[in-house]
C-alpha cells in the first residue's frame, strides 16, 4: 500500500505542475504521432504497391526498339529465368478533345486480347475491356477521364500519321506501369489534362498505326529479381541485330522510380523526425526531473528515514518520466493511426494504386511505444539516479549553498564584467547551471535547425526556378517537334513575321560512360553563343558550349567520377553501338532537365546523324499570341511551351511538399514553445527565493521578470547561433538525399529564412514570459522568505 | 519633539487555514519614532513577524491601518508597495538571502542601482567592516559576514527604517554581537530607525524601547533609559 502512496504523490505533483507536463507530453505526442502516421502510411503504400506490382504483373525489363518483327518475342522467351514475355506497341501521338484548346500528348499502348494473363494487367475501374474495333476501342487512364469529365462511350480524336481518327472509350483503367502518370522521368508532375495513356487491343493498334506484324517494345517478367542484370545482358545480346534501342529496368521506368523515391523518402522521414522530437522531449523531461529531485531533497531524505528502499524512491521518480512516455505514446499512437489513414489517402491523389490497403500495424505501434518509453525512461533514470547518491541525514538538511563564482568569460573579456548587474547575473546564472544551459541551447538549436532545414527547401526551390528560368532562359517559347526535323526548320520558323528570332535545340538520351561507371541522361545541344539558353559555370559566370567536347553538371560529374579534362564515352540510346569519345570541357550548374550540354553540330556527329533538331527556341514579336495557337496546330509541332509552364508544373508538384513543410514547421514550433516555456518555468521555480528577496528589496515584478527574460534571451540567441548552421547542415543532408534524377536542388539559405527562425524563437520567449508572469506576480513574499528550501 | 515615523492602528491579521482561523495579530496599535532602536520581543507564534511584514508592506492586515509618515499603506497598490519598500524600508532576515552569484559589493550594488538616493557602496561596506571582502562571493564568507552584507544591502539604499527579522537567529553569539553592533552603529551615526524582532530577551537591553508581544497582542511597552552596548550582551 505504501507504494500506492508514492504513486499518489507522483500524480499530485504532475497535477500541480500540469502546464509543464502538458508541454513535454505534447512534444512526445508529436514525435510519436509523426512516427506512426508516416510509417503506417509507408507500410500501407509499400505493401499495397508491392502487391499491385505482383498481382498485376509489372514487367521487370523493357526492351525498346524503333520497329521490329513480332518474332523477337520468341527469342526472349527462350532465355532462362524469363517467365513471361509480351511484345507491344508504345507510341505517342497528339490528340484533340472537343472543347479543350491545348494539345494533348496521348500515349497509345497495345494490350493483348485478354487481360487475364497480360503483363501490366489493367485494373478496369469502369466499363469493359477493349474489343479490338473502333466501337469500344479504348481503355483510358482514369485520372485523365476524370480531369476532362469523359465517360464510357465518349469519343477521342488522336491524330495518327496526320489523320484524325475517331475512337470510342470502352472503359476507365489504371496500369501498374502508370501509378504516377508521367510521360518520362523528365516530368515531375503529372499533367492529368495534357498527358494520358490509352490502351488498344494489340492487333487493332498495329493496323491503326501501320505496324502490322511489328512491335516496338518487349516487356519481360523474370523468375528472380536477382537475375535482372544477367537476363538484361542476354536480352541485349539476343536483340542486338533487331534494332534494339535499350533494355531498361524497373528503375528506369518513370512511375516506378517516382513511387520508389517517394517510399524511400517516407521511410527516412518516418524515423528521422520522430527521433528528433523524442530527443528533445527527453531533454525536457530530464531538466524537469532534475529540478523536482533537487526541490524534494528533504522529502527524499524523509522517505529514506522512514525506511523506503532507495530503489523504490528511484522508481518513484522514474515514474514521472514513464508517465510522460506512456501518455505521449498512447495519444501519439491514436493520433498517428488516425492521420495515417488520411495521409495514405492523400497519396492516392498523386499515385494511382487501386488495391490500396489501409491497415493498423501493431508492430509500428509497439515500436513507437518502446521508443517513447526508452527515450523518456533513459532521461528519467539519469535525472532520478541522483537520489541514490543522497544520504538520508544529509538530504534532510538544506542543500549546500550554491557556490558563486565569476566565470572565465568575465576574466577574459573585461567588458562582460562591466555590464549592468542584471546582465552579469544572467551570465553567471547560465554558467552556474551549465548543464541546463547546454541542454536548453541544444534543444533550441534543434528546433531552429529543424525549421531551417525544412524552410530552406523552399529557398532552394525558389533559387532553382530563378536559375533555371529567371536569368538563363530568355526564350519565349520552346517548340517541340513530333519527330526529328532538319535544322533548316529554324530558318522556316524565322520566316514567320511573328517570330523575331529562333535557335535550334536538340535533346537526346545518351549513356555517359567512364569505365564501369555510367549514367543515362539527356544531352542538350544548343548553338554556340546561344542568346536564348544560357549556362552558368560553377562560379556563376556565363559559359558557352565548346565547339568540341561536352559540358556536364557537377552532379553528373560526381556520379560518374570525372573532372574537367577527362574523356568520357557517349553512347546514343537511340542508336546503340554508336559510341564516341568526348572530352569534358567544363562543369556547369544546371538544376533541371538534362545534365550534358554540347554544341548542336557536335551532338549530331555523336549521333552519327545529319543536322537534326528535336525542338526550337523562339522569341516572338509583341502581341503575337494568336500565332502560338497556330503554331500548336501545325502537324509537326508536338508542344509549345513557355519556360513558365514548367515553373507552374513544379509549383504544383511542390504542393505536397508545402503541406509536409507546413506540418513539420508547425510541429517544431510547438516543440520550441514547449522547451522555452518549461525552461522559463523551471528557472523561476528554482530561484523563487532569490527572486522573492529581490521583490522584498523593492524590485518591481517587471524588473524581476527582466532577469528571467534576459536569461531566456541569451540562451535563445546561443541556440539560434548553433541552430542556424545546424539547420543548414541537416538541410544539406536532405537535399543530398533528394533523388537527383528528379531535380538537383541547390544548397542555399536565404537570410529571410534565418530571420523567420529568429523571429519565431523571439516570439516564443515572449509568450513563455507572459505565460509565466503570474508565477512572478503571485509569489507569496512572506512564505518564500520564511521557508528554507 | 520626536516625530512618528510609522504607526499602526488596531491591526488584526487572521489566517484562514482550511476550517481553522488563526488570529496572528489582534488590535495592535503602536507608534515608532524617527531614529529609534526598537526591539519587539515575544515567543514564536506571538505575531512578531506578521507585525513586521505588515509594517514593511510585504503583507496586508485583515483589519486596521498602517500609516507611514501619516500616509496610509492600505491605499497603495502592488506597485505602490513595491516603491514603498524600495524607498523606505531595508529588510534583514534570519537567512541572509544574498544572491549567490553576486559578490558582496555586487549584492549591494544591485540595490543602489535602482534607488534614487543611495549611499556609497564602499563606505557602507566599510561601515559593516567588510571593505576588504567586497569582492568575495557569499559562499566565501562566514554566516556573520553574510549577514553583515545583508545589512549593508539594506542600508545602502538609504531607507528610513531597517526591519530586522531575527537577524542573529542563525548566528553564534560572537558573530551575532558583531551584527548587532553594526545595526546600532547605523542607528546612531546615520540616524536610521531600526526595528529588530527576536525571541532573545537579552538583545532587548540594547534598545531604546522594547515591545512585548504575546498571543498576537501588544502586552507591554518598556522604555529603556540607558541602553547597553551590544558588546555586553550575553546569551
Amino acid at each position: 500500500m505504501v507504494v500506492n502512496k508514492l504513486r499518489l504523490m507522483t500524480l499530485r505533483d504532475i497535477r500541480s505542475n500540469k502546464g509543464q507536463y502538458i508541454a513535454v507530453i505534447l512534444v512526445v505526442v508529436i514525435g510519436i504521432t509523426l512516427y506512426n502516421a508516416v510509417l503506417m502510411s509507408y507500410q500501407n503504400l509499400s505493401s499495397s504497391v508491392e502487391y499491385y506490382y505482383e498481382e498485376y504483373r509489372l514487367p521487370h525489363l523493357f526492351a525498346k526498339f524503333n520497329r521490329s518483327s513480332e518474332s523477337i518475342v520468341a527469342a526472349a522467351e527462350r532465355i532462362d529465368g524469363v517467365t513471361a514475355v509480351q511484345g507491344r506497341l508504345v507510341l505517342d501521338v497528339p490528340m484533340e478533345l472537343p472543347g479543350f484548346d491545348d494539345k494533348i500528348q496521348a500515349r497509345f499502348v497495345s494490350v493483348p486480347a485478354s487481360n487475364d494473363n497480360a503483363l501490366n494487367r489493367l485494373y478496369i475501374e469502369e466499363g469493359r475491356y477493349v474489343s479490338g474495333s473502333f466501337h469500344e476501342a479504348a481503355l483510358v487512364e482514369k485520372l485523365f477521364m476524370e480531369a476532362h469529365g469523359l465517360e464510357i462511350g465518349s469519343t477521342l480524336y488522336p491524330i495518327i500519321d496526320g489523320k484524325k481518327i475517331r475512337l470510342e472509350i470502352a472503359g476507365k483503367a489504371v496500369s501498374p506501369e502508370y501509378i504516377y502518370p508521367i510521360p518520362s522521368s523528365r516530368e515531375l508532375m503529372p499533367d492529368y489534362e495534357r498527358f494520358t495513356i490509352i490502351y488498344l487491343e494489340h492487333g487493332f493498334m498495329q493496323q491503326l498505326f501501320g505496324y502490322e506484324g511489328m512491335v516496338n517494345e518487349v516487356a519481360v517478367r523474370i523468375k528472380d529479381e536477382a537475375l535482372t542484370d544477367e537476363i538484361k545482358k542476354e536480352l541485349e545480346y539476343a536483340f542486338k541485330h533487331y534494332g534494339l534501342i535499350s533494355v531498361g529496368e524497373r528503375d528506369d521506368q518513370a512511375s516506378y522510380m517516382m513511387m520508389d523515391n517517394e517510399l524511400m523518402g517516407l521511410e527516412a522521414m518516418g524515423y528521422s523526425y520522430p527521433i528528433i522530437f523524442l530527443l528533445i522531449g527527453s531533454i525536457v523531461i530530464y531538466m524537469l526531473l532534475l529540478r523536482l529531485v533537487d526541490n524534494q531533497r528533504r522529502q527524499i531524505g524523509m522517505l529514506m528515514a522512514i525506511g523506503f528502499a532507495k530503489r523504490s524512491i528511484l522508481f518513484h521518480y522514474l515514474g514521472y518520466a514513464l508517465f510522460v512516455g506512456f501518455t505521449g505514446s498512447i495519444l501519439g499512437g491514436l493520433l498517428g493511426m488516425w492521420l495515417a489513414g488520411g495521409l495514405t489517402r492523400y497519396y492516392l491523389v498523386f499515385f494511382n494504386v487501386p488495391v490500396l490497403q489501409v491497415k493498423i500495424y501493431a508492430n509500428v505501434l509497439i515500436i513507437g511505444l518502446l521508443m517513447s518509453v526508452v527515450f523518456c525512461g533513459i532521461a528519467g533514470y539519469n535525472a532520478a539516479k541522483r537520489v541514490i547518491r543522497i544520504a538520508p541525514a544529509e538530504a534532510m538538511r538544506p542543500a549546500a549553498p550554491v557556490e558563486g563564482r565569476k566565470w572565465w568569460g568575465e576574466r577574459i573579456l573585461p567588458f562582460l564584467a562591466g555590464l549592468k548587474i542584471s546582465w552579469r547575473l544572467t551570465f553567471r546564472n547560465m554558467w552556474r547551471n551549465k548543464k541546463r544551459t547546454l541542454f536548453t541551447v541544444f534543444a533550441i538549436a534543434m528546433t531552429v535547425g529543424l525549421m531551417i532545414s525544412i524552410l530552406m527547401l523552399l529557398d532552394s526551390v525558389d533559387l532553382l526556378f530563378d536559375k533555371a528560368f529567371g536569368d538563363s532562359l530568355s526564350y519565349d517559347y520552346k517548340v517541340t517537334f513530333t519527330t526529328d526535323m532538319h535544322r533548316s526548320i529554324v530558318n522556316d520558323l524565322m520566316e514567320f513575321r511573328e517570330v523575331s528570332y529562333a535557335e535550334p535545340m536538340a535533346e537526346y538520351p545518351f549513356r555517359l560512360k567512364n569505365g564501369w561507371r555510367q549514367k543515362e541522361t539527356l544531352v542538350t545541344g544548343i548553338q554556340r553563343g546561344s542568346q536564348l539558353y544560357g549556362l552558368s559555370g560553377l562560379t556563376g559566370s556565363r559559359v558557352d558550349v565548346p565547339a568540341e567536347g561536352i559540358l556536364i553538371t557537377e552532379g553528373l560529374a560526381k556520379s560518374i567520377g570525372v573532372k574537367a579534362g577527362d574523356t568520357i564515352t557517349l553512347e546514343s540510346l537511340y542508336k546503340p553501338e554508336t559510341e564516341q569519345q568526348v572530352v569534358v570541357k567544363g562543369l556547369v550548374e544546371q538544376y533541371m532537365g538534362g545534365s550534358g550540354f554540347m554544341e548542336i553540330g557536335s551532338l549530331n556527329r555523336a549521333m552519327k546523324e545529319g543536322s537534326t533538331v528535336s525542338s526550337a527556341l523562339i522569341k516572338i514579336r509583341h502581341g503575337s499570341l494568336g500565332f502560338v495557337k497556330e503554331l500548336e496546330d501545325m502537324a509537326y509541332v508536338q508542344s509549345v511551351k513557355e519556360p513558365d509552364d514548367m515553373v507552374k508544373q513544379y509549383y504544383e508538384y511542390m504542393d505536397l511538399m508545402y503541406a509536409m513543410i507546413g506540418v513539420i514547421v508547425l510541429m517544431s514550433c510547438v516543440m520550441g514553445f514547449a522547451i522555452i516555456y518549461n525552461t522559463t518555468t523551471i528557472s523561476i521555480m528554482e530561484r523563487r527565493r532569490e527572486l522573492a528577496s529581490l521583490r522584498v528589496m523593492g524590485f518591481t515584478n517587471n524588473q524581476v521578470a527582466e532577469l528571467i527574460f534576459n536569461e531566456n534571451t541569451a540562451v535563445s540567441i546561443l541556440g539560434l547561433l548553433v541552430g542556424m548552421p545546424m539547420g543548414r547542415f541537416i538541410g544539406a543532408q536532405i537535399i543530398e538525399f533528394y533523388p537527383e534524377d528528379v531535380m538537383t536542388l541547390p544548397l542555399v539559405v536565404f537570410p529571410k529564412t534565418y530571420m523567420i527562425a529568429a523571429a519565431t524563437v523571439a516570439l516564443f520567449v515572449i509568450l513563455a514570459q507572459l505565460a509565466n508572469m503570474r508565477r512572478i506576480s503571485r509569489m507569496d513574499l512572506v512564505e518564500v522568505m520564511k521557508s528554507r528550501e | 519633539m520626536e516625530r512618528v515615523l510609522i504607526s499602526t492602528k488596531d491591526l488584526s491579521k487572521i489566517y484562514h487555514m482550511g476550517e481553522v482561523s488563526v488570529e496572528a495579530l489582534r488590535d495592535a496599535s503602536l507608534d515608532i519614532y524617527e531614529g529609534e532602536f526598537v526591539v519587539i520581543l515575544g515567543p514564536s507564534g506571538s505575531g512578531k513577524s506578521t507585525l513586521l511584514n505588515i509594517m514593511g508592506g510585504m503583507d496586508t492586515p485583515t483589519l486596521g491601518k498602517v500609516f507611514f509618515r501619516g500616509k496610509e499603506l492600505g491605499d497603495l497598490d502592488d506597485n505602490g508597495l513595491t516603491r514603498y519598500r524600495r524607498e523606505n524600508i531595508g529588510f534583514i532576515f534570519q537567512f541572509y538571502n544574498l544572491l549567490p552569484n553576486l559578490t558582496a559589493r555586487e549584492n549591494v550594488e544591485l540595490v543602489t542601482d535602482m534607488s534614487s538616493n543611495p549611499l556609497d557602496v564602499m563606505e557602507v561596506l566599510d561601515k559593516v567592516g567588510l571593505k576588504d571582502r567586497a569582492d568575495h562571493f557569499p559562499s566565501q564568507l562566514s554566516g556573520g559576514e553574510q549577514q553583515r552584507v545583508a545589512v549593508a544591502r539594506a542600508v545602502a539604499k538609504n531607507p528610513e527604517m531597517l526591519l530586522c527579522d531575527e537577524p542573529t537567529g542563525a548566528l553564534d553569539n560572537t558573530t551575532g554581537r558583531v551584527v548587532l553592533r553594526v545595526l546600532k552603529e547605523i542607528n546612531q551615526s546615520l540616524g536610521k530607525t531600526v526595528l529588530v524582532i527576536t525571541h532573545n530577551a537579552a538583545i532587548a537591553e540594547m534598545a531604546d524601547r522594547v515591545l512585548y508581544l504575546s498571543n498576537g497582542r501588544i502586552a507591554n511597552i518598556r522604555t529603556i533609559e540607558n541602553p547597553i552596548d551590544p558588546e555586553r550582551i550575553e546569551w
